[in-house]
């Protein structure tokens, strides 16, 4: 296949990238979040997740006669992310419905054990400077 | 078109017994594209961010409708320790103003 013949596959395929995640931002909805009913017995459960997603795509054509005539000029790149994160799950049971949370103790803890360290770190900073200050007065 | 839109959806309701549960969500698309047609050539990008939030559920049943709110517990525990942190700095400081003020009187 030629360079020449290569360029218009090349802008098909982009073209078809784009029109696929307008598709996919169209159906951004509640079934990326919810998921299907399990039954436990008497109780129906329901896991929640937060859902994000990303994508970046760029493309470029060099049209100058310079580029045109070294058959090259042409070129894209695109990348994208996801994530999703359990919230809880929705228990359903003949007389209620609740929502029961999951914590993400893991995050918690490392958030906790910061604190921890940067409370030290600033009543430390504190007492050092007053017993300083005392002793030059 | 802005350059972030957030609407709330709600899905297919799910009939559990005489219960029928629809799920409600946030969506939250940021969207910017950019096209660019040159003397020395064509270019242009394009970066889209979506985040898909549940909200709530909304109970339809006998005794009518209800709305039971789905909260991200693990952000609010974040954010409460985060203003614990911020306290404890501000708290540090005044404490030593204070010390150093007395210390400065006497």
């Amino acid at each position: 296949m030629t360079p020449e013949e290569q360029k218009p596959m090349k802008k098909d395929h982009i073209d078809e990238l784009f029109v696929r995640l307008e598709d996919m931002q169209a159906h951004a909805g509640v079934d990326a979040v919810f998921g299907q009913p399990v039954t436990v017995g008497d109780k129906v459960v329901i896991p929640i997740a937060s859902v994000s997603y990303g994508f970046g795509m760029g493309f470029g054509e060099a049209t100058s006669q310079e580029v045109e005539e070294s058959n090259g000029g042409v070129g894209g790149g695109e990348g994208g992310g996801m994530s999703a994160r359990p919230l809880g799950v929705v228990e359903i049971t003949p007389e209620r419905i609740h929502v029961e949370p999951i914590v993400n103790e893991q995050a918690l803890t490392l958030a906790g054990m910061l604190l921890g360290a940067w409370s030290i770190f600033w009543v430390s900073a504190a007492m050092i400077r007053i017993m300083s200050g005392r002793h030059k007065a | 078109m802005p350059l972030i839109q957030r609407h709330v959806v709600q899905g297919e309701p799910i009939r559990v017994g005489q219960k029928e549960i629809v799920p409600e969500a946030l969506v939250t698309l940021w969207l910017k594209r950019s096209a660019t047609v040159g003397m020395d050539g064509v270019w242009g990008w394009r970066a889209s961010w979506v985040k898909i939030q549940p909200t709530a559920v909304i109970e339809r049943g006998r005794e009518g409708v209800r709305r039971i709110p789905i909260r991200d517990e693990t952000k609010r525990l974040l954010i409460g320790l985060a203003a614990g942190a911020v306290f404890v700095f501000f708290l540090a400081e005044i404490a030593e103003r204070l010390a150093t003020h007395r210390g400065g009187q006497a």
